[in-house]
């Protein structure tokens, strides 16, 4: 052993521990970084020397940076972060609905119909009142004004779930993307150091989160370090190579109903597959799109459907009534076949239905008479408020009921998605701790190690100036 | 387990978070009194007080079709009352006239029937706000049709036609409305008559009665050859016995005008009765009403007070939980 080995031991070890502070400053640093998984140095003692028939070490050095991050809790992680975004959406979705439909409240539509029938009965004391009549009339037009509104508000909250679907797919192809580029990024660490670089991990462990987010995705990994990602089986992302989301619209040409589909589309091969998550805020968004506030909806339960399926049995009962009734004014012949609500022709909507022209500021030709010239008969007008105990109206139910328990249903299923994010939520909160207790940075941990490896760079500098003393003796003993 | 610096503080956040939002819906139970802030806090809650709602709203708006019928059958009982009093009054006249045949006063009586008459047109012809009460659903003046030599619109009208020898007044009376029923729904299931039809009141074609009174006026006013009568005049014997048949078919027509406001007044009470069923139902629907919807104060007080508790102490820690780590003891 020469000298000068000491010397190089000392550096050696200098350089050692100097790496060790590094990892630990740049955990510090990264204490608050979204995604960070914590580092360690692991020094390892270096090939010992024989010398005089015995095995002499030569120091330690640098051998190699270890990453905390675990594959189970990743995993396991991105799964529930997947259902846990689908049931906020879900929640926040069903929330919107409350909102439109002002439920609970005394101020929701149920409330009007019920108000609006009874005017009917009530106005059976007085038909011939012409105040009473301009008052019912007062009470439809707000009717159909509500209806209106919130047939309205349904579209728009439709709309812009279909934004929201168009939004999270562009934000979901340009993670797609950034994980590609990140997979590139590790393969070349790993071409100049053997090992991947943590930092693109760590990164791309980041981005397949937020993907999952949006979509229930799967991952596996190469042992090149490369992360393929699925969906619905289908590869998204392979390697460094990826394809892209996109949105399509059908139109069924016989119903109307237009759904929102995603594509998984193959720039080379120019080619287009159907994709159906089953998680994440896309998959909600393409739910609710499709089915919950599609007016045309033929299988599921549509808010819409149900709302527009209460109107037009409520206006159709009345119209059919009011068609066989006579106004005040109509003294002779058949009746005049007025309708109380248009349109006449097709479906009556939430979103089309109006005051027929028969009726709209016309208070004398309401027809509540069931013969003419008879002003003080109110047959019509008793058989309008009976619909209001009519137990066949929609489902074999009252309209009262009938809306009750659309109500109720929407929401139940306004409770399930609240538990399904207070469960998931709870798990993913559950993960996380678990998970950063591994791989989080605890600060007084880390002050520990920057003691640790100071005082270790502190004595291994006083390796190299031992050794320069005892060099400069060496050096001297001949003066 | 490692504490990690990440997880005191998602922890901290998470707890924030959850205490912040039990101690706002509390705010909102408190605030509204209602226990159910969204659909979602209690769905199957929400369609039982939804159906009890509906329930309370039809009752009371049955309740106020029935209070104000009642007022309505109460004015038709006080018109048939003084159309029944009349006739009362006239049979009264009629007994008296065929006493006066000794005190000479005929004529006068005679007069004193017309006048009851008019009066009888009309509480006839009454209406309760603006509603004819007595034409069946013919309820305006402007569904009534005047034909000459009718003059009025109104329901009922007394004419002065051609002398004849029957009929030597040329007075009639005509009934201008119908004999239709007119019906409200007085609870969920039933309907109610709520008038008195002319030819209920007034027998066949709802002037059978008023006939009645024309040949009383005409025998105490006029002469057997038609002439009028002079004041001194006095009955025959075959007046006398004529009037006295008259008299005796006023008695069954007052019978009848007291049957009818016996049955206004039955419809009545029955109406009353159901009104207070419908009262006592609602005291019950909003029992289970409230139970359903409204909050418990008692408990949701205490419970906001344990949420402001912990999150004036969760804030007290938060403001404490980052502040001392060994990095502040290094020099």
């Amino acid at each position: 052993m020469s000298s000068f080995s000491s010397l190089e031991l000392g550096k050696r070890a200098l350089l050692a521990q100097r790496f060790g502070i590094d990892v630990t400053s740049n955990n510090i640093a990264n204490v608050n970084t979204k995604g960070y998984a914590r580092r360690s140095a692991i020094i390892s003692e270096t090939t010992p020397n024989l010398q005089s028939g015995q095995f002499i070490g030569t120091g330690a050095m640098a051998d190699k940076l270890r990453s905390f991050r675990e594959d189970f809790f990743d995993r396991e992680m991105r799964s529930t972060l997947s259902r846990r975004s689908s049931f906020e959406n879900d929640e926040l979705v069903f929330q919107r609905i409350e909102a439109i439909l002002a439920e609970p409240s005394k101020y929701a539509i149920g409330e009007d119909v019920t108000n609006f029938l009874a005017a009917f009965e009530e106005i059976a004391m007085k038909p011939e009142d012409i105040g009473l009549r301009e008052t019912l009339l007062g009470k439809a037009q707000t009717l159909v004004e509500k209806l209106n509104r919130t047939s309205h508000q349904l579209t728009e909250a439709r709309n812009e779930l279909g934004t929201n679907v168009n939004l999270d797919v562009s934000k979901a192809n340009a993670l797609i993307q950034e994980i590609a580029e990140l997979n590139k990024n590790i393969a070349n660490s790993k071409t100049v150091s053997q090992v991947e670089s943590q930092t693109y991990v760590d990164q791309r462990e980041l981005k397949l989160e937020e993907l999952s987010e949006l979509a229930g995705v799967t991952v596996t990994f190469e042992t090149d370090g490369n992360a393929n990602v699925f969906l619905n089986g289908m590869n998204i992302v392979t390697g460094q190579n990826f394809n892209t989301l996109r949105t399509q619209e059908a139109i069924n040409s016989s119903t109307g109903e237009r759904t929102l589909n995603i594509e998984l589309f193959d720039k080379a091969k120019n080619l287009a597959t159907p994709l159906s998550p089953q998680a994440g805020t896309i998959a909600s968004n393409l739910k609710h799109y499709n089915t919950t506030l599609d007016a045309n909806e033929t299988t599921g339960f549509s808010v819409f459907k149900q709302l527009d399926d209460f109107t037009n049995q409520l206006a159709q009962n009345i119209n059919q009534l009011a068609a066989t009734g006579y106004g005040l004014d109509d003294t002779t012949g058949n009746p005049a076949g007025r309708n109380f609500f248009d349109p006449v022709v097709g479906k009556i909507t939430a979103g089309n239905i109006s005051l027929s022209a028969d009726v709209k500021n016309k208070p004398r030709n309401i027809p509540f008479s069931s013969a003419p010239g008879e002003p003080g008969n109110a047959q019509i007008a008793l058989a309008i408020g009976r619909i209001a105990q009519d137990t066949s109206f929609l489902n074999g139910q009252k309209p009262s009921e009938f809306y009750a328990s659309f109500i109720g249903k929407l929401g139940s299923m306004s409770q399930e998605a609240t538990n399904g994010k207070d469960t998931t939520r709870l798990v993913a909160e559950q993960l996380s701790n678990q998970r950063e207790s591994v791989i989080g940075v605890n600060t007084d941990e880390e002050a520990v190690n920057l003691i640790k490896f100071q005082k270790a760079f502190e004595a291994a500098s006083r390796i190299i100036n031992t050794t320069n003393d005892l060099l400069s003796i060496v050096v001297n003993l001949g003066r | 387990m490692r504490v990690t610096n990440g997880l005191t503080v998602n922890t901290y956040l998470r707890n924030l978070e959850s205490i912040q939002n039990d101690k706002y819906k509390n705010e909102i139970r408190v605030a509204t009194g209602k226990s159910i802030v969204n659909l979602s806090d209690a769905p199957e809650k929400l369609v039982r007080v939804k159906n009890l709602d509906t329930s309370l709203k039809q009752n009371e708006n049955y309740r106020l079709i029935i209070d104000q019928t009642i007022r309505e059958m109460e004015t038709t009982e006080d018109r048939v009352q003084a159309i029944s009093d009349k006739i009362a009054d006239m049979r009264q006249l009629a007994i008296e006239a065929t006493h006066a045949g000794s005190s000479g006063n005929t004529y006068t009586v005679g007069v004193y029937v017309k006048g009851l008459l008019e009066d009888i047109m009309k509480d006839a012809n009454a209406d309760f706000n603006g509603k004819l009460l007595f034409s069946g659903t013919k309820t305006t003046t402007d569904s009534i049709e005047a034909v000459p030599p009718q003059q009025n619109s109104m329901p009922f009208e007394l004419i002065k036609g051609e002398s004849t020898a029957e009929n030597p007044s040329g007075l009639t009376i005509a009934f201008k409305g119908n004999f239709n029923d007119r019906l409200v729904n007085k609870d969920s299931k039933t309907t109610e008559v709520i008038n008195a039809t002319a030819e209920n009141l007034f027998g066949t074609g709802g002037t059978q009665f008023f006939t009645d009174i024309i040949r009383l006026y005409n025998k105490l006013t006029f002469n057997a050859d038609g002439t009028a009568r002079d004041v001194s005049d006095v009955l025959t014997k075959e007046d006398v016995s004529d009037v006295s048949n008259i008299q005796m078919g006023l008695a069954t027509i007052n019978e009848k005008l007291n049957n009818m406001t016996s049955q206004l007044a039955s419809r009545r009470a029955r109406m009353e009765n159901i009104s207070q069923q419908m009262a006592e139902e609602n005291i019950r629907f909003k029992e289970l009403k409230t139970i359903n919807e409204d909050t418990d104060y008692a408990k949701t007080t205490i419970d906001l007070k344990q949420e402001e508790m912990a999150l004036q102490y969760t804030l007290q820690v938060g403001s404490k939980i980052m502040q001392m780590s060994l990095m502040d003891f290094l020099r």
